[in-house]
């Protein structure tokens, strides 16, 4: 340790990942500075023999810091102890709670740039540290001293180093003793493969003694799964979130593809095979990748097949043939979308379109046999802000963006940070709501490795430090702790390794309300996903587009990167989109009508949860109407349907954005009139916009004087002041100050000249 | 409520006895000072479909609705509401046919009022939440989170009462606009939030009633996006004869005998200005009924009608103005001080001192009265404080402090008298609270002021 921290003084003004590493030392001392650990080299590994050597392991550590294959080292010596590369070891475990040491097998050793002393371990996941999501019941059985042989690793600074590990194969674990087996051997029986969830068989002792783990072919084979896949570039990340949304866009058409037969589907997978071809053309990137995919096609296509069969589908009312017609349309321009995604997994994502085809298909059967409801209240139904669209029209670009870059980063175990920006009612948590959605179900099909999502509200949170005790308590499964002692756990839990590290995306809705002070909480949000140990994922999301420019001081913005996605407020245009697509196939609805209301609510706020709230509100009126219509025709055998029209949406916006006070000071007391008009005299003569009450006292009497009316007593004038500051028509002081009170209108005084205009009364004393 | 039970016997039985007597007037006295409401509401049946429609389609469709009821002070929001509630009631039984279904239908929906006066923080509002809606496990452990996990940890509660259907809740949130005042509005986020969500979760209907115009411009971008916008403006009648109809709504038991009397007390001339003169100040019905209430009180077995000297007394209290009343009794001495701080008004900006006021005293004294006749005496100085202190007393003269400039932070204590004051209380500046007109007036009424004070008093 010593030597390692006098090297790196030198060296650390240079390397920033020095840096960070230095810090990572520090806090691994402080849990234990008692005692001080020396780290020597032992041999010297030739540097000939790793260089043609290159896993995909070795790319994804080099990612983690500058290795170079030059200084690699086959042995380290650990207060005098000699371990090897391969060798099983036990490591000392990050986080208080768990008294255990973590175990593992030293993978690699070097020394990086800066001096320091770098190792890579492999670990040996023990029951409960395999993070499995909804797979669980593949390794349910594993018992309480065996381990499993895992291809996660981990960067871990050599001084964590415990002791020796003795861990041995099936065989040789029964024949051992009792005490033995319970308390210092641990048995390996079989391996996992961390991405897939593959769990298979292993014969531990030959692969120990051969140092097979250390082999590249034999990891290869070992997890052929994962160094298959070749980790996206972002542009091809975003393509295929494209492609995502024309297949959630295309599931219309081919649930279509459905009713028409089975012999459609078929030639639609046929169609699918013989694209690949082509489409290994259109992208270069991934054309090495997708040649070798064909023997699972067949296995994974099997669940569609199961889809219910054409015939047992209802037949389409008539009501729903022009529905049909438009998603029928859509058909052509998803296939060809759907290209991207054969190249990358074929055959899974057209069985999961062929699978939500046939469970949407039964969902619409299901309320169309509930056809007592009138057009009205489906519509009703449909535009209620609560109702989950299948997909979010016009926000797709948005969409792929976010998934493509989730995608990439979940798959490649990565950590980002991404700030999301737009104002209320632009569908920014929708949209990642559904991007979640899509990636636990591609993690669910195998296709994506699994993540925790966790959710954080700022406006639901007492206080901004809350967010680390949510935070810990969602990491480490209901723990509860107080927000300072969280924070402490999750600085722990981040910078240092760990078996049990899965990937976290972590939203923060709300984000500026997390602002503090000292914007600590945001700074460790932001920072942690940079660290080397974090697989975490942050997407915070807030109002304003310049939220980190303006509130946030540098360092903090700093770490918050460029990824950065603002959702603009919806054009008439995808407003329109929107009502139009929920209120497919139901014809309560004039087109003109639809539009108008985008129009009026993108020129105010382009908010679509308004614009549905007017539409929704259209509705019901019409509905009275026609309830009233019937009423009076009293024949009930045949109601006419009325229409939404242009009419019905203006009296509906009108009615919503109405500010009330004109039609409140028209029905306000006939003294209450008097006294604003007194008001705005004795702001006009004064010149002032503050006047005290007893100079507006004065031009009251004077002018009840003047026109006749009965003549208000002092207290009665302030009484009628106390009631009008009630109502915010005009804002006053503390009533104590009687008389002096000052008081100012809080309404435009070009308000109540159009209120009181009507008034032949008040027409004459506005005149005086 | 016992008042609910009691009306709705009122109802069911127009033909009661002299016997009752005591019955109504419970029922009136509970009715004039606010604790239940009218029965009968005069002219808002558009607002009243809208809001029942609105909280019938939560109750029945399940789907979450958020509304704003704005209208001045006495304008029926309240009894609207009501109204609305006990329809949703009414119209139950008729909905699902079955008589063994009664039984739940009673608990098709739960109804929470909160209101900004009472629950001026968002735990004290969650605390009373859990209480109206019969909640009591865990509940000091729920009430340490954040609003929003206590409030769903509720609702959670409330699913497992009824699995297969969620019950509705009804929220009703009087004085909407203080509920706002909250830190960060998180008690109307959630509420709203829930509203405009899915219906997976327990549908809520938000009732907001507020006085105040501009109480969208109260809610946050976020809260506001939230709500539905949907607006309900509850306006004044239009016109005195709805008014007076208003009154005798409130006043009418069903029983002949005792409305035919209400009418005849409503006739009279002094309580019929009364009432249009209430109409024209605030068109508040509860100001126009505050008169009956002594009158309904004294109802009883010997005396069952509305005595109208009672009433017309009332009328006479309701009138007279507060400070005419403390000022009728008090010295020539301090109606002489008065009539010199009006005097003084006019000179400068309507502040000044002891010494200023007892320097324009004198200065009248020796200009006018000297001369003339010695009939009138010029007080010392010592006596003329005290005069002073009197006025002080009764708050007719405010010390101008510091803390009196500001809005709120007027201390009960007047200036003057409070112990610690750097300036000597000769020298503290003073407001006078009456207008020129009043010391006239003032004046005025006394027969005891000589024509010289009058002519004074006059310039």
């Amino acid at each position: 340790m010593s030597q390692s921290a006098h090297r790196s003084k030198v060296a650390s003004k240079l390397d920033k990942a020095a840096k960070r590493a230095q810090r990572r030392q520090h806090i691994s001392h402080d849990s234990d500075s008692d005692s001080e650990v020396e780290v020597e080299w032992g041999q010297k590994l030739h540097p000939t023999e790793t260089t043609n050597s290159t896993t995909g392991n070795e790319r994804r550590i080099t990612r983690h810091s500058g290795l170079s294959n030059k200084n690699e080292y086959k042995s380290v010596l650990v207060n005098g102890t000699e371990y090897h590369a391969g060798q099983t070891i036990q490591i000392r475990s990050s986080s208080s709670h768990e008294d255990q040491p973590y175990l593992g097998l030293i993978f690699k050793l070097w020394e990086n740039e800066a001096g320091e002393k770098q190792m890579v371990t492999r670990w040996l996941l023990r029951k409960g540290e395999m993070f499995l999501g909804k797979k669980k019941a593949l390794v349910e059985d594993v018992g309480d001293r065996e381990v499993l042989y895992s291809n996660s690793d981990d960067l871990v600074n050599p001084d964590l180093i415990l002791g020796e590990l003795e861990v041995c194969g099936d065989k040789r674990f029964k024949t051992m003793s009792v005490k033995k087996q319970t308390e210092e051997v641990w048995v390996c029986r079989r391996y996992f493969n961390e991405h897939t969830a593959f769990v298979g068989e292993l014969d531990w002792d030959e692969f120990y003694r051969l140092g097979r783990a250390l082999d590249p072919v034999v990891e290869r084979e070992m997890f052929a799964h994962v160094e298959k896949k070749k980790p996206l570039g972002k542009e091809a990340a975003t393509l295929i979130g494209r492609a995502k949304v024309a297949a959630r866009r295309a599931r219309g058409g081919a649930a279509a593809a459905t009713t028409g037969g089975s012999t459609a589907r078929k030639g639609a997978a046929g169609r699918t095979k013989k694209r690949k071809a082509d489409s290994d053309v259109d992208m270069e990137d991934n054309s090495e990748n997708s040649g070798d995919e064909p023997d699972t096609e067949d296995e994974s296509f099997a669940p569609a097949e199961m889809a219910p069969p054409a015939k047992d589908l209802p037949t389409r009312t008539a009501s729903r043939t022009p529905a049909r017609a438009t998603r029928g349309k859509a058909v052509p321009g998803a296939k060809r979308r759907m290209r991207l995604q054969d190249l990358q997994h074929p055959a899974s994502v057209t069985a999961t379109i062929l699978k939500r085809a046939s469970k949407i298909l039964t969902a619409t059967s299901s309320t169309n046999s509930s056809s007592g409801k009138t057009i009205y209240e489906t519509a009703r139904q449909r535009l209620h802000v609560s109702a989950v669209p299948d997909t979010l029209p016009c926000r797709e670009d948005e969409f792929a963006e976010i998934y493509g870059s989730l995608y990439n980063a979940i798959e490649e175990r990565n950590s980002m940070c991404m700030y999301i920006s737009g104002v209320p009612g632009t569908g920014k948590t929708a949209t990642v709501y559904e991007v979640i959605r899509t990636l636990q179900e591609n993690s669910e099909d195998g296709e994506l490795s699994e993540f925790q999502y966790i959710e954080l509200n700022g406006m639901k949170m007492t206080e901004p430090s809350q967010a680390y005790a949510q935070l810990w308590q969602a990491i480490s499964g209901g723990e509860k702790a107080t927000p300072r002692h969280a924070a402490q756990l999750l600085e722990r839990h981040f910078s240092a390794p760990s078996p049990r590290r899965h990937t976290y995306v972590v939203l923060m809705d709300e984000l500026d309300l997390l602002v503090t002070k000292s914007q600590s909480i945001m700074y460790n949000f932001f920072d942690w996903p940079h660290r080397p140990h974090a697989k975490l994922i942050v997407i915070a999301i807030a109002n304003t587009m310049d939220l980190p420019e303006r509130m946030l001081s540098h360092k903090v913005s700093s770490r918050l990167g460029l990824t950065r996605i603002n959702f603009q407020p919806y054009t008439h245009l995808q407003l329109m989109t929107i009502v139009m697509s929920r209120l497919e196939g139901c014809l309560a609805f004039d087109s003109d009508a639809v539009e108008l209301c985008a129009r009026k609510i993108s020129a105010v706020s382009g908010d679509a949860r308004r614009a549905l709230d007017v539409c929704r509100r259209a509705v019901e009126m019409v509905e009275t109407e026609a309830e009233e219509k019937a009423v009076e025709n009293d024949s009930g055998s045949s109601r006419e349907d009325l229409l939404v029209t242009m009419l019905v949406i203006d009296r509906a916006v009108k009615e919503m954005y109405a500010s009330g006070q004109i039609a409140f000071i028209q029905s306000a007391p006939l003294q209450h009139k008097v006294f604003l008009v007194a008001l705005r005299a004795a702001i006009r003569k004064a010149g002032v916009p503050e006047v005290s009450l007893g100079d507006v006292a004065f031009i009251h009497r004077q002018l009840c004087q003047m026109h006749e009316l009965s003549v208000p007593s002092y207290e009665q004038i302030s009484a009628v002041c106390a009631q009008l500051g009630a109502t915010r028509c005009i804002l006053t002081e503390s009533s104590l100050l009687d008389v002096h009170q000052l008081v100012r209108l809080a309404i435009a005084e070009d308000d109540i000249t159009v209120a009181l205009r009507p008034d032949a009364l008040f027409q004459k004393i506005c005149v005086s | 409520m016992p008042g609910h039970a009691t009306l709705s016997q009122i109802d069911d039985f127009p033909n009661m006895g002299v016997s009752d007597i005591g019955l109504v007037r419970q029922t009136l006295l509970s009715r004039l000072y606010g604790r239940t409401q009218p029965s009968t509401l005069v002219g808002l049946s558009t607002q009243l479909s809208s809001i029942h429609s609105l909280l019938h389609r939560t109750v029945t469709n399940l789907e979450g609705n958020s509304v704003l009821v704005i209208g001045p002070r006495g304008s029926g929001k309240t009894t609207l509401i009501q109204k609305a509630l006990s329809l949703l009631h009414h119209h139950k039984p008729q909905q699902e046919h079955g008589q063994e279904r009664e039984q739940e239908q009673k608990k098709t929906h739960h109804v929470v009022k909160l209101s900004g006066f009472i629950h001026t923080t968002d735990k004290i509002a969650l605390r009373d939440i859990a209480r109206q809606l019969l909640i009591t496990q865990d509940l000091e452990n729920i009430l340490i989170g954040s609003f929003s996990d206590a409030f769903t940890y509720i609702l959670q509660q409330m699913r497992t009462d009824s699995s297969d259907r969620p019950t509705p809740l009804v929220f009703i949130l009087e004085e909407f606009d203080l509920l706002a005042q909250h830190p960060k509005q998180s008690l109307l986020y959630t509420l709203f939030d829930i509203a405009q969500q899915s219906q997976r979760q327990t549908p809520i209907a938000v009732v907001g009633v507020t006085a105040r115009v501009d109480v969208m411009d109260l809610l946050e971008k976020r809260v506001k996006s939230r709500f539905s916008h949907r607006q309900v403006y509850v306006q004044y009648t239009q016109s005195p004869e709805e008014f007076a109809q208003i009154v005798r709504e409130a006043l009418s038991t069903g029983d002949p005998g005792f409305d035919h009397r209400v009418d005849e007390v409503l006739a009279d001339a002094p309580v019929r200005a009364y009432i249009l003169e209430a109409y024209e100040f605030s068109k508040d019905p509860r100001r126009a009924l505050r008169v009956f209430a002594s009158a309904v009180a004294r109802l009883s077995q010997l005396h069952p009608a509305l005595s109208l000297d009672e009433i017309r007394e009332s009328v006479g209290r309701e009138r007279a103005s507060a400070k005419m009343q403390v000022l009728r009794g008090i010295s020539l001495l301090e109606l002489y001080l008065l009539v010199a701080m009006r005097g003084l008004l006019g000179t400068g900006s309507g502040k000044f001192n002891f010494e200023m006021v007892y320097a324009e005293y004198k200065l009248f004294m020796s200009r006018y009265v000297m001369g003339s006749s010695g009939s009138m005496k010029v007080y010392k100085k010592p006596v003329a404080m005290k005069a002073f202190e009197t006025l002080v007393e009764l708050e007719i003269v405010r010390g101008v402090g510091e803390g009196n400039a500001a809005a709120g932070g007027v201390s009960g204590r007047n200036d003057l008298l409070a112990a610690s004051g750097r300036a000597p209380k000769e020298y503290r500046m003073v407001q006078m609270m009456l207008e020129p007109g009043q010391v006239v007036e003032l004046v005025e009424a006394r027969e005891d002021v000589p024509a010289v004070v009058r002519r004074w008093a006059q310039q």
